[in-house]
Parts: structure tokens; sequence; C-alpha cells
């Protein structure tokens, strides 16, 4: 169990708890920042490796990385996206050195019977039955395949602007590239997902 | 508006301001709402795969055990022994192999290893201890940890050399002493003092804690260079204390070397203490 510090740690944001963690090397100010980034983390990584025991290990090393670094951290600066960044380079590193294996999760969904779904089946996803969880899961799967199939640089930017709900300059920052960069990225990320999905 | 800023609103990227300015647009421009609705339509399958799951049970702990766990042996490969990190419990560092190669107790200075060497000797005892039992291994404790003297720091010197090497030191700095003493310039590189020493009296310039030993010190005082490392001092007379202070503005600010001389021994008494924390000048009252 993560031990609680005397002070309210909670109500800190990350950016005090970073610099708290800079300065005195206080772990609760540590600890407090891994829960509080342990779903969203985790789940960014898992969408980006395709892999829940990949992003564990990934969350990890980001986490690492964030300890050794911490006192590259700069004042004013917003943590989250320093922490993405972090995360996003880890992932990237394991990648390529894994480039030679695919990853497969055992916990996917997989292809079924009902074959694969054009596009237009898998927009008119909302006339689709709750009941019928065996298409559902099965689009889900088509459109993970999709996403999968785009470049780095294109799915990177979707992921943190799309799945984690970050603003353009957030997602410039995390990547390090420029903020027109990133619009013109998601903008190609979405034509590109759209090709595909209409191919298949 | 082009259609990034329109991907930017339907995914909530873009600054407050911008929001508001699009939303004004989009009242305004019904093709542009048109074109909203055709990306909309565009990226709705991705909603199919933005679920949330569940992190592995525990991965925020198991993180930062394995990072304190590194962190620990990161820290004894450096060196930086802390015997704060005992007390924590947190650590199993005692037990790392890097722990006994890098930081064996016998290379600790002799008190620190007497300390430690006497609280590993009696840990085992100390669960199934009673009372008694307890006492009397906090009173060996207590035996086995140097009571620190007031004001007198081992200097370096006696660290680092045996006493054959020291003495060898000893007797090179009386030779380069005696003659500053004697108003020589011989021996300035590493210390000087005044040819006419200051008749201050000491009680006047030393600090509140030192009162009660300034009180029974008396006058004349004399300049010490902080600039040497190690200054070397030849007394003359046995039968002496010595007392350096540090002077700050003027005033003697804090005691840095309290040195007494056996009285039992005769002729010349060798002391050498280190300067580095000497901010400016430093004075040497004798107390006859």
């Amino acid at each position: 169990m993560i031990r609680t510090a005397a002070v309210n740690l909670s109500q800190w944001t990350d950016e005090e708890l970073i610099l708290e963690y800079q300065s005195t090397r206080q772990r609760a100010a540590f600890e407090e920042l891994v829960s509080r980034y342990e779903r969203e983390l985790f789940n960014y990584l898992k969408h980006y490796l395709g892999n829940a025991e990949t992003a564990e290990d990934v969350f990890q090393a980001t986490f690492l990385q964030v300890h050794l670094k911490c006192e590259q951290y700069e004042y004013g600066r917003k943590f989250r996206p320093w922490l993405y960044r972090i995360a996003t380079n880890q992932a990237i590193d394991l990648r390529r050195k894994t480039k030679h294996f695919q990853i497969v999760s055992i916990d996917e969904p997989c292809r079924n019977e009902y074959g694969s779904a054009s596009f237009a089946d898998v927009i008119s996803v909302g006339n689709v039955e709750p009941v019928d969880g065996s298409i559902r899961n099965e689009q889900a799967v088509e459109v993970r395949e999709a996403v999968e199939k785009l470049p780095d640089t294109l799915r990177q930017v979707l992921y943190l602007v799309y799945f984690q709900g970050m603003k353009y300059n957030e997602a410039a920052e995390s990547l390090g590239i420029p903020f027109g960069t990133i619009k013109s990225r998601l903008n190609a990320a979405v034509k590109k997902l759209n090709t595909l999905l209409t191919n298949d | 508006m082009n259609r990034e800023t329109l991907l930017g609103y339907l995914m909530n990227a873009l600054e407050d301001g911008e929001m508001s300015s699009v939303e004004q647009e989009l009242l305004r421009q019904p093709k542009l709402r048109e074109q909203l609705a055709e990306l909309q339509r565009e990226i709705s399958p991705l909603a199919s795969v933005n679920e949330m799951s569940d992190p592995p049970k525990y991965l925020a702990e198991k993180t930062c055990n394995k990072i304190w766990a590194a962190a620990g042996k990161d820290e004894l490969y450096r060196g930086e022994f802390d015997t704060a990190g005992f007390n924590t419990g947190e650590d199993t560092v005692i037990s790392m192999p890097m722990f006994a190669e890098r930081n064996r107790i016998s290379d600790l200075p002799s008190d620190r290893s007497d300390m430690l060497q006497a609280i590993l000797a009696a840990s085992p005892k100390i669960e199934s201890a009673n009372t008694e039992d307890v006492e009397k291994i906090v009173k060996r404790l207590k035996r086995n940890v140097p009571q620190p003297a007031v004001r007198k720091p081992v200097p370096h010197f006696y660290r680092k050399y045996d006493i054959a090497a020291a003495f060898a030191v000893g007797i090179l700095a009386a030779l380069l002493v005696f003659p500053a003493l004697n108003g020589s310039t011989v021996g300035q590189k590493e210390f000087s003092m005044t040819q006419t020493p200051e008749p201050v009296a000491a009680s006047q310039v030393l600090s509140e804690p030192e009162q009660q030993t300034a009180a029974v010190l008396d006058s004349p005082m004399e300049l010490v260079d902080s600039g040497a490392d190690y200054v070397p001092l030849t007394v003359p007379t046995p039968g002496r204390d010595i007392i350096l202070g540090d002077i700050i503005l003027g005033q003697t600010s804090d005691l840095l070397l309290s040195h007494s001389i056996d009285g039992t021994k005769n002729g010349w008494q060798n002391i050498s203490f280190s300067t580095p924390d000497i901010a400016n000048q430093a004075k040497i009252f004798r107390n006859k």
C-alpha cells in the first residue's frame, strides 16, 4: 500500500508534487504522482503498444525515468506533457527493440465468423443492438487494427489528442514537435484511418 | 475555418478562447456545421476502441517499490551512505552485495563502525529481550558510542595517517612554524600571526556558548591566515589552552577549535587544525 503523507497531497497539483519531489525527494509526493497517472498512463501505453504486459513494463520504466530525470523538470512547465513525452519515448524505444516481434495480447478480442466489417458498417455502430456484443467487438477490432496500421507519427498524435484528451499545445509539448505539425498530423491520421476502414 | 481547427474543436483540443470562437462561427455558418457533422461521422469509429481498462493490480505500488529498490542500489553504488535509511525500515540495503563490497562497516570511521557493530550484534537479542535486557543493551550501546567532545573535532590529519606519519609531519610543521613565531617570513604561506598581538579580552569576542570557557581566558589573541587548508601551530609552553575563533566583521562568531596542552609534558607541542570553515580570519586565544 502506498503510504500517505501527513499533508494531503491529493490536493496538490502535478507540478507542485514533482517540484516537491525534486527538491526534497519526499517519496510520498512521487507516489502520489504514480497513483494519479496509474490508470490514465497505463491505458495510453496499452493503446499505443497494443499489449497490457508491455504497457505495464513501459509504465514502470517511465516512472523510473521520472525519478532519475526529475532534476530536468523545469519550473513553470506542465507536468503531464513532460510525463507523456517520457512515456512515448520509452514506448518508442521498446517498439524499436522489439520491432521484429509482433506483440499480440491474448486479452485482445479477435476476429470471428462474421468477418470484417466495412467502414459504413463501423460508422453505423450506433444502430447495432447492444446485446450483439460480438459484432461490436468485431468492429472495435477493425478500428483497432486500422489504428495500428497508421504510421507511428500519426498514431502518437491520435492517441494523445483523441484518447488522452490533450490540447494541441500539450500534445506538441509531449512529442516535442511544433503546434502546427500536431494539427496536420491529426488531420492526416483521421483521413488515413477513414481510408483504411473504407478499403477494408 | 479549416478542417484541423474543427477537428480540434471536436476533440476538445483547442484552448478555451479558440473553442468559443469556433462556436460563434458555427452559429453563423450553416456550411461549417455540415462540415463539422461530416468530421464527427469520420471520427465516430474511434469511440468503439476508446474504452479505459483497469490497470493491473497494484501497478503503482509495484512501480514505486521497484524504483525505491533501484534507488537504494544507486545510492549505495555512489557511496552515499546514509545511516538514516536504516531507521525507516523500508530498504533492506544492508543485505545487498553492493553494500558488502562498497560500504563495509569496517570501512566506516571508527566511531560509526563501532556503533553499527554494536547495533547489529544486539539486534537479534532485542526481539526476545525483556526490559532488563533492553536496558543492558542500551547501556552497552551507549558505552560503545563515543561521547562527542565539546567543540573538539578530530583533524582529518589523524584519520588519514598513522601516528608515525603524523609525528613526522608535526616535526616538519614545527620547523616551519618556529621561524614565523620569531617574526620570520618563513612559513607565512601556511599561516601568519601578528607581530603585535591585539590585547582584546576573549569574553568580548566569543559567542555566547563559549562564554564560560572564555571567562578563563585572557589575551592576547593571534591572527591566523584562513587561506591555508591546515594551520600548524607550535606552542612553546605546556599548560595552556588554545581557542581558535572565527572573526566575521571584526567579531568572533564561532569557536572552531579548543585544544588543551598537556601540562605534564615539557617542550614544544605541535597541533594542526583545518581552516576551510574560517570565513575571514581567526584568532587564537592562549590561556596562560
